[in-house]
């Protein structure tokens, strides 16, 4: 049984007419968000914005209404200049991005050590591990770039790149800042790992690993929710979970030479 | 002839699993505000019973004073009666008022805004 596989040359000017509708797009959306911003500019207490969001709430059930603004105060919203939402919302994101990353740093051990090979079909176990820390590092950027807004922890853009100068515990937020951009090099790396090269790219890869401890000790250090049982259990439940992990896998790689030897 | 369609991880399965991650970080947040939440403020404490008046039952005999029966001697004149003060009890404890509960500390917003007595 042969299989054929047709290859299929899209031509110069389809390729050009999307980039021009692409561009077109683009503008629409740009000149419609002025416009809005401009309406809202001119007038912030009656414009298009607060018509439409007005007409909206009032379609919700008086019920709902209440329930909804009973939440959103408690999340601190509307962003007044005192509200906490930013606090609560970096710590939010930060546990996401933190369990994202551990999901993602499993994943990645468990598909090299072919666990999931014969439950899962490989494309779909590849595409996870490449969506996972893109997702989790969305999550950190959330993170990190919402404590911008927080009035009381005082940070500016400076801090978020150069590690250690913050001024909120500064060594433990450092190895975030280093562990996120940890993460932005090692998706970046996975993009351009056939002009680096596969040895250099695994060998970079292994920086994984890393990324995960650092930040396992950051949220751990930094985090004002590591006073609370459930979160230490999740940290003292992820962190053994990857050095089991590890050795598993160490072990089968060190099985696998001595059967090649 | 048609190939088996090999699964893949779709862009659909990529939306709702970041749907999903949305709304579990909306659901986290929410949870970390409510665990933030200051307590309601406890509601006053009430008076504490107190007898501010004992029960008269309780109140011991007050000293009075006591009659003598003497015989009159002599008529138009005033009788030396000799009076005799009844023994005075231990005295017991003054009954008092509750102690005023602790008043909130109240200062006027616009404190030396005013132009007092111009
Ligand atoms: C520029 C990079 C980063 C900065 C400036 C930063 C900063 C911070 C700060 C200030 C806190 C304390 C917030 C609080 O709980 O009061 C914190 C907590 C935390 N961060 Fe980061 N971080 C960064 C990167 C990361 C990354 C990459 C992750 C995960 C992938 C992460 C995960 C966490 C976690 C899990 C916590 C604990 C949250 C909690 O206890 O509620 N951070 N971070």
């Amino acid at each position: 049984m042969t299989t054929q596989i047709r290859s299929f040359n899209r031509s110069p000017f389809i390729d050009v007419t999307f980039v021009i509708l692409g561009i077109l797009l683009g503008l629409i959306i740009a000149l419609m968000g002025g416009l809005l911003w401009l309406n809202y500019q001119n007038d912030p207490a009656n414009n298009i914005l607060v018509a439409t969001s007005s007409h909206v709430v009032g379609n919700i059930p008086t019920w709902w209404q209440t329930v909804f603004y009973k939440e959103a105060h408690i999340m601190g919203l509307p962003l007044t200049e005192e509200t906490k939402a930013y606090w609560y919302i970096a710590r939010s994101s930060g546990i996401f991005a933190y369990l994202l990353l551990w999901f993602a740093t499993v994943w990645g051990i468990t598909m090299s050590s072919k666990m999931t090979s014969t439950l899962i079909a490989t494309p779909v176990t590849y595409g996870l591990h490449e969506f996972f820390p893109i997702l989790a590092t969305i999550f950190a950027t959330l993170h990190a770039v919402i404590l911008l807004g927080d009035s009381y922890i005082q940070f500016n853009i400076i801090h978020l790149i150069i590690p250690f100068i913050s001024p909120y515990k500064p060594l433990w937020t450092g190895l975030g800042v280093i562990a996120l951009q940890l993460c932005i090099a090692l998706i970046v790396s996975f993009y351009i790992r056939k002009r680096t090269g596969h040895k250099i790219w695994r060998g970079f890869h292994y920086l994984s690993y890393l990324a995960f401890v650092l930040v396992l000790i950051h949220g751990l250090m930094a985090g004002s929710d590591s006073q609370f049982i459930l979160i230490k259990g999740m940290y003292l439940l992820t962190g053994l979970s990857i050095l089991f992990l590890t050795y598993y896998r160490l072990f089968t790689l060190r099985f696998k030479q001595k059967r090649i030897a | 002839m048609s190939r088996r369609k090999r699964p893949k991880f779709t862009t659909n399965a990529k939306i709702t699993v970041a749907a999903l991650s949305v709304m579990g970080f909306v659901g986290g947040w929410n949870l970390i505000a409510h665990v933030e939440k200051p307590s309601e403020p406890e509601p006053a404490p009430l008076p504490t019973a107190w007898p501010t008046v004992a029960p008269l039952s309780e109140i011991p005999p007050v000293p009075t004073l006591m009659p003598i029966s003497m015989p009159i001697q002599e008529e138009g004149h005033a009788v030396g009666v000799e009076i005799q003060i009844a023994p005075i009890p231990t005295l017991a404890p003054i009954p008092t008022l509750a102690p005023l509960p602790d008043m909130p500390v109240i200062q006027p917003q616009d404190w030396g805004n005013e132009s007092w007595g111009s």
